[in-house]
Order: structure tokens, then sequence, then C-alpha cells
């Protein structure tokens, strides 16, 4: 809806169903165009983007209503511009994002006009207008989705300045043309990416889009090892995705459905 | 050993075993249904206009994509039969939020908001899956607020991302370029939403919110390539033409929600007339806004306290609302649409999470419960609230699914 918020539901929520809790109002700071969103489990946060007010704004686990944000980074050092994605390492307090043409770094502890702690940016990268992006902190990649070349650029997470991808999974097989949100999953090394068909948000064709699966090691034209796409979906223009290991379910964000949908994992895997 | 069957056994076997096989194969291949859904199967009111000659009242619907019409005067508790549901690909309707009337040429303009940023013309009588009569491209993204001049023959926009308001001819078309536009550091545009223009006193009203990135003037006007990437339609070789963007340093800044008001002929980076913002005024998350020169009023839909706010149109500064409508009788949840119908002395709002528009007399004050109710949904429907959203988190600690707009 045309107001900024964000809405928060119990996992078995199902239908037409409202949010358990939602913040909203004027202390938030707020917009709308926020296309992605961490939780912090070891810090119980929540941090999300401001790309309108060019800010990263860092909610109390359990905010609700017009609650202020506890912290945000936001002015000249912080480079951030066009940031409407992040991705969160809550093992070593970073917080990841991309820009069309980079990749900022910070401090999840920093409040205000800081600079980015690193930055992966340059020719070398071959980041053109980054969407999607997930972080590894256990094994240590950074997964960023990207227009030209078109597919999934894999850096060291520790990667900074003017540096080439350790791999790039681009090609035909891989059935990329858009990358919007992605996650990964840890324990099997997988990178989990929503991918959207061209023309699908005019056409609205179900089933055109997909969810897809890679392994970490992938590299060059490979095909998604797993795959969720077809009719049954419902998927049209998938934006997000999010995974609960404890009861294996995958959440789908979707653009043009406006609402999101919860899958089995394990049968997407299988 | 050879299993024989019986040739008449083939045929139901076939038709038993077949669809089987396929469900079986597509769900191994990723075609796998939801274990659940979260969706609001109804529409959801966005902004709202009307002619009161014509006696029909227009809504833009943001969640099913839809452009409705209703009579003016319908009375129900139950949900509302349109006149006319304008809806489908056809149409070009997507995040559809800003809409106006031309009640002399019985036309309805409706603009898309997000990545779907055009404004859309349909003739009143427009039902089912058409194309727009006449379509305009003001934005790659971001279109939000539109108000028509019949006086000049003008059009108005608002443009959220790129914080601009851009003035076209009525009848412009396709790719036209504004006839003017008010953009730059010095506008005071920030989020710019709802826009108003006051044809009597050469005025126009901008609402704004509280995130301001700089957009220098001129930028971003509409290239094609940007509204292609938007829209998922950019093809390599166009994304290969624009130009690498260089870190620089960012001019982002929280500042007070406002409404700026600026010459009706205004251009450029122009400094506003008056602005008024502050503590006061109670401005928070202001969307829609109307200017009443009858009374000389102007009225702000305002969502981040459930108020509508009426102000002396002369008003500038840290000015307190001369009167406002709010309270829990007055059914007003987060407005965002909003239309003074002086005919007949009536005010109208939105209420997106209720499914609602609701009417008020045009004095009304306090906590003033509505002269009648549009629903779009039966009463006390559950409202998701998911309007074009691009991201998702799962919270494990509390078993909950975090989505933002």
């Amino acid at each position: 809806m045309a107001n900024p918020r964000i809405a928060i539901f119990a996992r078995l929520a199902n239908g037409n169903t409202d949010p358990v809790r939602v913040i909203e109002g004027g202390h938030t700071r707020l917009a709308r165009t926020s296309h992605a969103i961490s939780f912090d489990e070891r810090n119980d946060e929540i941090v999300v983007p401001n790309p309108f007010a060019e800010a990263v704004l860092f909610f109390s686990g359990n905010a609700s209503g017009d609650a202020a944000p506890i912290r945000a980074i936001q002015g000249p050092k912080t480079l951030l511009e066009d940031n409407d994605e992040l991705t969160l390492d809550s093992v070593h307090g970073e917080v990841i994002v991309p820009t069309r043409q980079a990749i900022l770094v910070f401090s999840r502890l920093a409040n205000g006009d800081v600079a980015p702690l690193r930055i992966i940016a340059g020719p070398k990268t071959r980041i053109n207008r980054a969407r999607g992006i997930a972080v590894d902190p256990v094994h240590n990649i950074i997964a960023v989705g990207n227009r030209d070349p078109q597919g999934i650029l894999i850096f060291n997470r520790t990667a900074q300045g003017d540096v080439a991808p350790l791999r790039i999974i681009t090609g035909p097989k891989t059935g990329i043309y858009a990358t919007k949100g992605f996650t990964v999953n840890s324990a099997r090394k997988e990178i989990i990416a929503t991918v959207e068909a061209r023309g699908v948000q005019v056409n609205r064709n179900p089933g055109e889009s997909f969810v897809g699966v890679w392994n970490y090691t992938d590299n060059g034209d490979v095909a998604p090892k797993a795959i969720l796409k077809g009719d049954s979906t419902m998927l049209i223009a998938p934006r997000g995705a999010a995974i609960n290991l404890k009861d294996q379910e995958m959440y789908v964000i979707d653009k043009v459905q406006n609402g999101f949908f919860a899958y089995a994992l394990q049968r997407i895997l299988r | 050993m050879r299993i024989r069957l019986k040739k008449s056994l083939m045929v139901p076997l076939l038709l038993i075993g077949g669809p089987a096989v396929l469900i079986v194969f597509s769900q191994l291949r990723g075609n796998i249904a939801p274990l659940r859904t979260v969706q609001d199967p109804y529409p959801v009111f966005a902004d709202i206009a009307v002619d009161p000659d014509s006696n029909i009242v227009a809504v833009a619907d943001e969640n099913k994509f839809s452009l409705r019409t209703y009579d003016r005067n319908v009375s129900t508790n139950d949900v509302a039969d349109p006149r006319t549901v304008v809806t489908g690909v056809k149409t070009g309707l997507d995040f559809v939020c800003g809409v106006a009337v031309d009640s002399v040429n019985k036309q309805i303009y409706a603009a898309n908001n997000d990545t779907g940023a055009d404004l859309m013309v349909f003739n009143y009588d427009r039902h089912g899956d058409v194309p727009p009569d006449r379509l305009l491209s003001p934005a790659a993204t971001g279109t939000w607020g539109v108000a028509v001049d019949l006086v000049h023959d003008e059009v108005g926009v608002t443009v959220q991302h790129e914080n601009k308001v851009a003035i076209y001819r009525r009848l412009a078309s396709g790719d036209e370029k504004p006839l003017r536009i008010i953009q730059g550091p010095t506008t005071g545009l920030a989020d710019p939403h709802g826009l108003a223009i006051d044809t009597q006193n050469n005025e126009m009203f901008v609402a704004n919110h509280d995130s301001y990135h700089e957009v220098l003037t001129g930028r971003a006007d509409r290239n094609a390539v940007t509204a292609q990437i938007a829209k998922g339609t950019v093809t390599q070789e166009a994304l290969r033409t624009i130009a690498r963007a260089e870190l620089r340093p960012s001019k982002g800044k929280f500042v007070e929600p406002s409404i700026t008001v600026y010459s009706r002929t205004a251009e450029n980076d122009t400094l506003p007339i008056r602005v008024i913002s502050g503590p006061k005024t109670e401005l928070n998350l202001p969307m829609k806004v109307f200017v009443d020169t009858i009374h000389n009023e102007l009225y702000v839909a305002n969502s981040g306290t459930n108020a509508i706010l009426v102000f002396n149109r002369r008003a500038g500064g840290d000015v307190a609302p001369i009167r406002k409508i709010q309270g829990p009788n007055t059914q007003l949840k987060k407005p965002v649409g909003l239309f003074v119908d002086a005919k007949n002395d009536e005010v109208w709002a939105t209420n997106p999470e209720l499914h609602s528009a609701t009417v008020y007399k045009r004095s009304a004050e306090g906590d003033t419960p509505p002269l009648r109710i549009l629903r779009s949904a039966p009463d006390g429907s559950p409202a998701p609230g998911i309007g074009n959203p691009g991201g998702i988190a799962y919270d494990p600690m509390r078993q909950q699914i975090l989505v933002p707009n």
C-alpha cells in the first residue's frame, strides 16, 4: 500500500490476514521502496534501507507502531545512493549495502555519518546495476545479482577495492534475466535467488519468473540445481526470499501479487 | 513376463493415470504450490476524485490494479457495486495511486506509482480490460499525485523518486516533454506525494514526506532505458548504453514533512512561495492535498495521525490547522486519498487499511462519524497492507515474517 511500513506476520499466517504488528508512522523514518529487510537474530534487530533519504535504519526486533529507529546510517561519508537493498552479517557485525555500481560494508553499530569499512567497486569487480545481495559469514562469500554481465557475482566476504569476483554465474543455461532479492542456505552452501522474467511486470504471466538455487562453487553457464517455477507456484514477479531452516520453509515475496508465499524447502531441493 | 492389457482398459487407465503422472512430473520440475499464501483479495482504495455533476466517484485501487467508479451517493454498509471497473494488462494500470477527474471532457486520470510510472487517461464509460484513451510516460519510476488544470489546459504530476513536479499539456501523450518542471535542492521537494493546482490564485501545493535526497534540476528526465529497467523489459544492448555512476558523497537527510506552495507557473530550482511545516501543523506523512478556493481552505490527508487537516489557504510557517477531522468515530485510518466536493459540501477520504472511502460534511470537525462509507470489502475484513513489496525476512525468535513496503 502507499503507506511506508513494515508489516509483520505470524509464520503460519494464511489467506487474507492482518499483520500481528506494524512498524509505521512519521517517527519510523521509513519511506516506500525498501527492497530488502534483514533480521539480526544475534542482536534482535531489524535492518531496512530508506533509499529516498539515503539511509540505513535499525529497529529493535520487537518494534511496533510509530517507533523511531535505534540507529541510522546517513550522511556524506556513507556514500549511500540508490540504496534500496542490503544484507546483514550478524557474525562479523556488518551491514552490506549494494549501490548500483558498488558494494559498501558498514559496521552494524555505525550510527550517523560514518564511512564504509570496505568498498568493493571498480571495473574489475564488473558490478553493474547490482540487484539482490546475500552474505554467508561462515563460508565467507558475498553473492550479488548483476545486470551486465547478467547473473550472479560471487566475492570473497572480505574483498575490498577494485577486485575481480571469485566466480560469475552467467549464461543462457542460468535462465537469469533480472535477479532480485537473494538469500543463502549456509548449511548447504547454496545461493537462493529470485529471478524475474523479462516483461512479467507488464504481461503478469504466472510461472515465467522463478526462484533458482545454485552452489557457491558454481561458475560460468550453470543451470540452477533446483528451481521453483511454474503456474502452481503462483509467482509472477518474485522480489525476495527468506528461509526458515527449523521448519524447512522458504518464503517468497511477489511484487505483482502484492503478497507472499510459503513453500516446503525440501520439496524444492528434492 | 509380459503383462497384456485389454484395449478397453487402456483408455480409462490413461484418463486416470495421465493427469497424475503430469502432476507428479510438474512437481518434480519445481512447479510446487505454496503451503500458505498471504494476500488481500479485495481492492484497496488509494486516491479518490469526485465529479458531482456526473454523480460519480473515481477511485484508484492499488492492490488489484484497477480504476473504479461508483455512484457518488451510494449508501450501503455492504460492499458497494461499482459502475465501472477498468483492470487488466491492456489498461496499463499497475500500482496505481493518484487519480483526478476532468468533469468537462468526462475523463479520469490515473497515475501509476513505482515501476510502471505512467499517467493513463480513460473516458468515464470505459470498463474492463481496455487500453487507455491516452497514455503519458512522465517518469522512469515513481509518479504519485496528479492534478488537472482545465483553465490552462494542463496536467501536473509529482514524481517521488526524482523529487519533481512536472507540468504537461492536458492532451500530452507518449514521451512528450513537460512544459515545465519544478526540481532541485532549492524547491523543498522531498518524497513528494499529493499535488493540487489552484487556478484562481495561480498557486500549486505539494505534500512532502520526510525523506530527502539530492536530485539536480533536470536529472532523471524520462529516459527510455531507465524506464525499461524499472519495468523489467530492458535488453542487454540497451543496458550497455548507460554510463557508470561514480561514488559520491551522499546528500540524503531527513527533513520535516511539509506542504510547499509555488506559483502555478514556477519552474526549475525555485523557492516555494510559502511552506507549511513544523510541530504545530501536525503534518505527518501528508498524502493527498486539495484546495477549496470557495472557502479558501487547504485540506490534507494526514496519514500519520489518522486525520484530515484543514488549513487556511494562505497559511505558511508553523501554523496549527484551523480544524481537523480525527478520532475513533471518524473511521479514518491512515488516509491517503482526499477530495472536496464543493457542490455537495462534502469531503471524502480513503482508508486503505479499512478498504473504505468515508464521506463527511465539508465543515465537519473533531471526532465526527462519516455521513456515508464506500466499502470495497466487507466491514471488518483483514488487511495485510502489502503494496508493491520488494523484500522479506524471517525472525526465528518470534516465528514471524517481516515485509516492508
